[in-house]
């Protein structure tokens, strides 16, 4: 049971310790991920999903970070454990990440071929030659041609760039691959494509991988569990079919909700009122509950985890009322599901053709 | 980058014109002659027109200078008026020991500020950040000519070590060469500092970092690369104070290199070694802001690229 899993962090917390006081970014996160699974870490611009990953890979910039953490267990090592030296070899080795900005991610004066050989040249006992060959072989798999590796970063589209990010990380096969927002900055063709490419390499590589995101649409086409973050906690994990089809927390309807519906043009949007909670003041109890519907007093209470079933977690202590449910359920239960009819599937708006597809494969 | 080095060289010639004019025509405005220093005192007006015409003093002084620049325009900068030898071959005699003042000091401004620079901007906020900003401020706002008198108390009149004048051997060049160096130091140490918190947030360090880079290899290769450009920029401009700017410290160190020869020229109303010294300065100053272009070209291939366009 142990070593089916890749990665394994229990209570983590993460806070900066700035001028301006005390930034709670991540609050008590357990996450496992089994190996060659993919997960999808999804929630608002400032959930605490970067530093999450930053932190699993000890990057969190210190000062002002602080990270403290019961376990971080990588492949059955102790992350926290490991010396300056072993952590140098995990990165990029076994663990590596692909950064949001691709522009920016680039250092400006080596060329891509050098980026990407020094990966290689530090983790694997090759020659620099050898690296160099290899570097020009990963960039032909990322879909650049080998012959521009001599190139520099400012040489290369947006786009381009980003496929050097994802050879770079993916340079060393890693057993997990952290991909943050990886296609955020880039346009649609070319986040179809880069996405693409992803998956192949995964299947090519059977990497394990996180995938960070707000983007609900990356989720269903790449993911096989979602874990939902608010307020630096994870508030709804479960399989892709849970999550999309068996949404329990108010939250993660209220993403749901904000997406188009495409076959319901005129439908209007219903976004989730109010900001996100200033990471320096957090609520008590719940974070979510000043913007929820559904919040009543007991929201300012302790929030334990809900196992709904055996893969399904959710965080909201309403669940403990006999017979609570919320509106897009109600839905669900009253059309049955998602697979009875796309075009019946209006509840609040979550239309996923993709999902629909890929859960129909997985036979669920 | 070839055609950008010629056009570069092409733009010089109009910028040594102005500045031989200028200088020329700012020596003839200042009162007194080189004749009253090489006539005897009783010469007669007779003697003294002809001394004039000997040394290529008659004429208007755009008549002088139309002469002075149609020569220079040969390659021949004239004769010194007082030291009766020619002006460049006086120029070349003195040349290596400014120079030599001029590379030392910027290996101690170097070895000082870059290490110290670096430091202060990976511990950024720490004791040795506060030390670097302190440190600096004393260096640029010291007189360098003080800081050559306290040097010579120091280690030449109470501790016997170096000689506290001369330019015989590299023995005297210690004291002038640290004297310079740390008088430039300061300002290379807050552009370094200041270039290297700039570089150290940027993102692609963080790559480097997860990549398994060592943090030393983070700072040495990946960072300091970015962060050459201004660092460059200011080497550049420390090296050509160093060329001309020594003549506090040539003086204080009785080092005789061409910034002296300068002074001396301008005190005795030599024009041609005057206005020849400071047309040198000029070429030098110029090529070595070329160089610093070169060389951005060579650090960054961004700049590079927009250079062969």
């Amino acid at each position: 049971m142990e070593n089916d899993l890749i990665l394994d962090v229990r209570d983590l917390v993460v806070r900066f310790e700035t001028d301006d006081g005390v930034v709670r970014a991540v609050n008590g996160l357990d996450l496992s991920i089994k190996r060659g699974r993919a997960i999808g870490l999804v929630g608002e611009t400032g959930a605490g999903k970067t530093t999450t990953a930053l932190s699993l890979l000890r990057l969190v910039p210190d000062p002002p970070g602080v990270v403290e953490c019961e376990k971080i267990e990588l492949d059955g090592k102790d992350v926290l454990a490991m010396s300056v030296s072993e952590l140098e070899e995990v990165r990029g080795k076994d663990i590596s990440m692909i950064f949001q900005d691709p522009m920016t991610a680039l250092n400006p004066v080596f060329t891509v071929g050098e980026q990407i050989a020094e990966s290689i040249f530090l983790h694997e006992n090759v020659s620099r030659q050898e690296a160099d060959k290899r570097a020009v072989e990963m960039l032909e798999l990322v879909g650049i041609p080998g012959d521009r590796a001599g190139e520099y970063p400012h040489q290369f589209s947006g786009g381009m760039k980003q496929r050097v990010v994802i050879a770079i990380a993916l340079a060393c096969h890693p057993k997990l691959l952290i991909a943050d927002e990886p296609t955020t900055a880039l346009d649609v063709t070319i986040q179809a494509q880069v996405l693409d490419l992803m998956r192949r390499l995964r299947e090519q590589y059977k990497t394990s991988l996180i995938m960070i995101t707000h983007d609900l649409g990356i989720v269903a086409e790449i993911c096989d569990d979602v874990a939902v973050m608010y307020g630096g906690k994870i508030i709804e994990r479960g399989t892709l079919e849970d999550i999309f089809n068996h949404t329990r927390h108010p939250y993660t309807e209220g993403l749901f909700n904000s997406i188009p519906n495409i076959h319901d043009r005129k439908a209007r949007l219903t976004p989730i009122s109010g900001l996100m909670p200033d990471p320096t003041n957090l609520p008590p109890g719940c974070a979510f509950a000043p913007r929820c519907p559904y919040a009543v007093a007991g929201c300012g209470g302790p929030q334990e985890e809900i196992a709904v079933s055996d893969t399904h977690f959710v965080r909201c202590s309403r669940y403990k009322e006999e017979g609570f449910i919320i509106r897009r359920r109600a839905a669900e239960t009253a059309s049955m599901s998602i697979q009875e009819g796309k075009e019946s599937d209006n509840a609040g708006g979550g239309s996923w053709p993709h999902s629909a597809k890929s859960l129909q494969a997985e036979g669920e | 980058m070839a055609r950008y080095i010629i056009r570069r060289l092409l733009l010089m010639i109009p910028v040594l014109i102005c500045v031989s004019f200028v200088v020329y025509f700012l020596m003839d405005l200042a009162p007194g002659d080189i004749i009253s220093q090489v006539a005897p005192a009783d010469a007669t007006e007779a003697q003294i027109a002809m001394l004039r015409e000997q040394l290529g003093l008659n004429g208007s002084v755009f008549e002088r200078y139309a002469r002075y620049l149609w020569n220079l325009l040969h390659g021949d900068m004239g004769m010194s008026l007082s030291l009766k030898r020619p002006v460049i071959e006086v120029f070349i005699e003195r040349l290596p020991r400014t120079l030599m003042l001029a590379f030392a000091a910027i290996i101690v401004a170097i070895l000082i500020s870059i290490p110290l620079g670096i430091a202060a901007a990976t511990h950024h906020r720490s004791w040795i950040d506060g030390a670097s900003v302190v440190l600096s401020m004393i260096s640029v706002s010291m007189p360098a000519f003080w800081l050559g008198l306290l040097l010579i108390f120091t280690f030449a009149y109470h501790w016997k070590i170096f000689p506290s004048g001369g330019s015989e051997g590299l023995i005297h060049l210690v004291l002038p060469a640290l004297t310079l160096g740390t008088e430039q130091a300061g300002n290379l140490t807050r552009i370094t500092r200041s270039s290297m918190l700039d570089v150290i947030r940027q993102d692609y360090l963080r790559t480097a970092r997860a990549k398994g880079v060592s943090e030393k290899k983070v700072i040495r290769k990946h960072a300091l690369r970015n962060a050459l450009i201004p660092i460059i920029t200011v080497l550049g401009s420390t090296l050509g104070n160093a060329f001309g700017g020594a003549v506090a410290i040539e003086t204080v160190f009785s080092w005789s290199g061409i910034g002296r020869l300068t002074v001396a020229a301008i005190n005795s109303r030599d024009m041609t070694l005057a206005t020849g010294c400071i047309f040198m300065f000029t070429l030098m100053l110029n090529m070595t802001l070329l160089l610093v272009d070169i060389a951005y070209a060579y650090v960054d291939p961004r700049v590079k690229a927009r250079y062969s366009k």
